[in-house]
């Protein structure tokens, strides 16, 4: 392969997990979509942020002492190690990320709900974290691309989701620096102890970075189930309130028309507003409050719009097919929520994740335990087989929920049977396909190419689903 | 413009430019050198290795001359050469590495009898037959001499030697040098368990 060829290569990895992420957290403001002008500025300023922080973790470098920070032997390993994984990194780069998110984007008028903040921190961490990458792949390889695509770039993702929980809480709450303090000293606990499990390079250190990375997850995605509960009650509340000032002093308000003044500017997180039902005066801070998700339960029964197909396949192809992951977890999350089904998404897809991701590392690891060197290509392919079927599995079992709901309303829906058989052999010609083919690269593009569009055919009959799903709801009202 | 926004281009600017500025006055290392040599090498982009070990060479080569960092280049180097079966070249960074071990360490030293086996490899390889024995000889006596005849590295130069007597069409003393590194792997395998 050509040196070009290998730089776009590595290039493709080093991008596809950041911006399969950022995919995921855009597509997940359901009711009032950012701009992309401000969602593309808040990822590139992640971005930005890995330079100043490389400086000063070159500085800390310098002053602690590379050798003592690489040595475990030398003396002082274990306090500097921690002081320079908290101080010298985490502070710097959550503290970098904070201060660019609140400086250009937290005062901006299109921010304008606390779920919000999820976006925008999470297209910060993504920023941040797709820079990073890029300079450690083309540095080290592939093989750290692949490391670095389920620890540090999940991680920076998350933890920037995290961070803009405790951001979108903060601007529409009377206490704002309390939640402030809070999201940083989270956020910069969580990326300290990862750094020093990472930096200290001992025996238990891959558990500890996949044990934090697993929990950054969890807390993410717990925030941000949190905050789109409150974006649901702010579109489909019942309560009313009059603005004081402005000429639309008479006319009452809804919490969604609240939402769009203030991206208008003509209403800010500051104004009164008074309760139509108490007469209450209540600034927009305190409406939009976290205390309005208790509404959450009483609210109507709320379809999805499903996702366009070309959207899609283009994600699907971008991301190298990593966007799977996370076409799994919001499937399960619409119909969950919509058909209240007792099922956890999250744990759903983070088995799927573990289940076919870490055997990979567990494999390398037992590999080198067994000092096994070079390709055994019988064990290797029947190794991808195992995993490209645990894949179709765990498919397997989401679109068979997903056909007894579909069969009911579209007159000829997906086979799953064929959907799933036609996904593994794909998934399974993916991994098996040896990198030393000649143009590699092209051939697996068409296979991800040709397995998006087989998940298309999912995606088609979803948004099929939804929409005869809204057409009626918008009937009965 | 709020504080925080001046405080924060003044971050992104200062910090970003004092980045670019000390990232692009930073000449690769010999170790940033190696680390993509070895990861090319890995996976199977010769070319690109050989032209990292290089570059690993010259960077060492102004180290100190006892630095450990020269010799390892040049083996490393001597490695990717044959691999891509560039015999000339790899037989001559082989021979650099024997004669600053023989420099450095002296003519009988334990490096020198693993340095003439590696060049009577690459002789071997190169169908100069009778040189790589001449290699292969010194080697063993220096191993037989410093660590008795029945080590393990004594076998394993034994049987590159026997391996060579076949090339050369010398059944029969390569069979005799077949049953004695056999013996020993089979005292060492019995005393391993």
């Amino acid at each position: 392969m050509s040196d070009g060829m290998e730089t776009l290569r590595l290039l493709y990895v080093a991008m596809g997990p950041g911006v399969a992420i950022a995919v995921f957290i855009y597509y997940s403001d359901k009711w009032d979509r950012e701009p992309g002008k401000l969602v593309l500025k808040s990822f590139f300023l992640g971005g930005l942020a890995v330079l100043p922080t490389y400086y000063f973790e070159g500085i800390a470098e310098e002053v602690l002492g590379i050798q003592a920070l690489q040595d475990e032997h030398s003396p002082l390993f274990w306090p500097k190690t921690i002081f320079y994984a908290f101080f010298g990194v985490a502070l710097a780069e959550e503290l970098c990320k904070f201060l660019f998110l609140k400086a250009f984007v937290f005062d901006e008028r299109e921010f304008n709900e606390p779920f919000d903040g999820i976006i925008y921190g999470g297209m910060i961490g993504c920023g941040f974290a797709t820079v990073e990458n890029i300079i450690y792949v083309l540095q080290y390889g592939q093989t750290v691309g692949m490391f670095r695509m389920v620890t540090a770039v999940p991680g920076h993702a998350f933890f920037g989701i995290i961070l803009g929980y405790f951001m979108g809480r903060a601007k529409f709450s009377t206490n704002r620096v309390r939640h402030l303090i809070h999201g940083l000293v989270v956020v910069i606990t969580l990326h300290g102890l990862y750094d020093t499990a990472a930096f200290s390079n001992t025996i238990w250190s891959i558990y500890l970075i996949f044990a934090i990375i697993f929990l950054g997850i969890y807390l993410g995605l717990k925030a941000k189930r949190e905050l789109e509960k409150l974006s649901a009650v702010i579109e489909f509340s019942a309560k009313q309130y009059f603005p004081l000032k402005g000429r639309r002093k008479k006319v009452p308000l809804h919490l969604r028309d609240i939402r769009s003044l203030l991206s208008m500017g003509k209403l800010v997180p500051e104004d009164n507003l008074v309760d139509k039902k108490s007469g209450k005066i209540k600034s927009v801070r305190e409406i939009f409050s976290s205390k309005i998700i208790s509404q959450y339960k009483r609210l109507p029964k709320v379809p999805f719009c499903g996702m366009p197909i070309k959207l899609f396949l283009v994600f699907y192809q971008v991301t190298f097919g990593l966007y799977l992951y996370f076409w799994f977890l919001g499937n399960y999350r619409d119909f969950v929520s919509y058909k209240k089904l007792k099922l956890n998404p999250e744990l759903l897809a983070l088995g799927l994740f573990v289940f076919t991701i870490l055997p990979y590392f567990i494999y390398g690891v037992i590999q080198k335990a067994l000092d096994i060197h070079g390709p055994n290509p019988v064990t290797d392919i029947s190794f991808d087989l195992v995993i490209a079927g645990t894949e179709a599995a765990f498919l397997f079992f989401q679109f068979q929920i997903f056909s007894g709901f579909l069969k009911k309303k579209l007159t000829k829906s997906f086979s799953v049977t064929t959907i799933i058989l036609g996904f593994f052999i794909l998934s399974g010609l993916k991994k098996v396909l040896p990198m030393t083919v000649p143009f590699y690269i092209f051939w697996e593009m068409v296979l991800i190419l040709i397995q998006g569009g087989i998940l298309a055919i999912v995606q088609r009959d979803l948004n099929l689903y939804w929409r005869i799903e809204n057409e009626q709801v918008n009937h009965i009202h | 413009m709020t504080p925080t926004k001046l405080v924060a281009i003044f971050v992104a600017v200062a910090g970003s430019l004092l980045y670019l500025n000390s990232y692009f006055s930073q000449p690769e290392t010999w170790e940033g050198h190696n680390n993509k040599a070895l990861s090319a090498f890995r996976e199977s982009h010769y070319a690109e290795a050989e032209k990292h070990f290089v570059q690993a060479l010259k960077l060492a080569e102004t180290f100190y001359d006892d630095d450990h960092r020269l010799s390892f280049s040049l083996n490393q180097l001597a490695e990717i050469y044959q691999v891509q079966s560039k015999f000339v070249e790899a037989g001559r960074v082989l021979k650099r590495s024997l004669a600053i071990d023989e420099k450095k360490f002296g003519p009988k030293h334990l490096n020198v009898a693993l340095r003439l086996n590696n060049l009577a490899g690459n002789y071997r390889m190169r169908g100069n037959y009778e040189e790589a024995e001449s290699l292969l000889k010194r080697a063993l006596k220096i191993l037989e001499e410093s660590l008795g005849k029945e080590h393990s590295l004594v076998a394993n130069i034994l049987e590159h030697y026997a391996y060579l007597l076949q090339k050369m069409g010398k059944p029969v003393e390569a069979q005799s040098l077949e049953r004695r590194y056999k013996a020993i792997y089979s005292v060492q395998d019995s005393e391993n368990q």
